[in-house]
């Protein structure tokens, strides 16, 4: 890894720290536990289609870290590690058929992944099944939050932005 | 290469459709006869009868690591009104008087889930 390379993540990383915390204080839009906007996940998408996965991991990895230190509960940090993950596996995959074509649908992907991961996590930890009532409401949040992730990045990728 | 777009957006339509539809039929779910189940850390700490409730009361549930919520239980319905973890989602949700969505606080692992009398367990609940 260059140097450039190196600050370029570095900089993708605080991009997308930045990006979650200022989300995080949006007050939640709708009274569903999980629900939220996921624009972090810009980044996460456009570090694994213009670098690789191998990059992708680093910059989520940091970014998961960081951003638990920084906003609140240790609680979340394990809702965020298994959606960071279940999102980026299906992302990579998608990715890995699609390279860049059809990243709305990768995102919308990563989208419904990430409320999978979560909602697991939170069966786990609630030791109930009962949450999973709530999936077909985090299903529909995470395609169309998912979708406006994966456009945003469609969109950097064609104006060939220089990272 | 323009299939595989149709596909890819038909599956995600058809994923939203199926959601939406999945919603508006656990909306309309009653339980006739409705009781309140509270869990804390996955334990069952507390049962509540909500038809045999006469009148409106309230009680807190303290969590193990220092946050609280406070249950409101009225006849046929209960609700978190208040909690004083940053995301007050459990409250946003309001009072539930069935069982399609549990009342759920996340940062103090708290649950509300209502059956009815007669269900005994999770294994008689069907999706």
């Amino acid at each position: 890894m260059n140097t450039k390379k190196l600050a370029a993540l570095s900089l993708l990383t605080a991009i997308a720290l930045v990006i979650y915390i200022l989300e995080s204080m949006i007050p939640p839009l709708v009274p569903v536990p999980g629900i939220k906007l996921g624009l972090a996940n810009v980044i996460t998408l456009f570090v694994l289609v213009y670098y690789g996965a191998r990059e992708a991991a680093m910059v989520l990895t940091v970014r998961v870290i960081l951003s638990s230190i920084f906003v609140g509960q240790i609680t979340y940090f394990f809702y965020s590690v298994a959606g960071a993950a279940a999102a980026f596996l299906i992302m990579w995959l998608f990715t890995r058929i699609n390279r860049k074509r059809f990243l709305w649908f990768t995102g919308a992907m990563g989208g419904i992944f990430h409320n999978l991961g979560q909602i697991l996590v939170a069966v786990l930890i609630m030791g109930s099944p009962y949450i999973l009532s709530y999936f077909p409401f985090l299903m529909i949040s995470g395609i169309i939050t998912g979708l406006f992730t994966g456009t945003c990045v469609q969109l950097l990728i064609k104006r060939k932005i220089k990272a | 290469m323009k299939r595989k777009g149709i596909i890819y957006g038909a599956c995600l339509a058809a994923a939203l459709i199926i959601c939406i539809i999945w919603i508006f039929i656990q909306k309309n779910r009653t339980v006739t006869q409705p009781v309140a189940y509270i869990y804390q850390d996955g334990q069952l700490i507390r049962t509540i009868e909500l038809y045999n409730v006469e009148s409106e009361y309230s009680f807190d549930i303290g969590c193990t690591d220092g946050g609280s919520n406070t249950v409101c239980v009225k006849p046929g319905s209960i609700g978190i009104t208040y909690a004083d973890c940053p995301d007050k989602v459990c409250v946003k949700t309001g009072f539930i008087s069935s069982d399609a969505v549990p009342v759920v606080c996340l940062p103090h692992r708290l649950m509300i889930q209502i059956r009815g009398a007669g269900d005994e367990g999770p294994d008689s609940i069907t999706y």
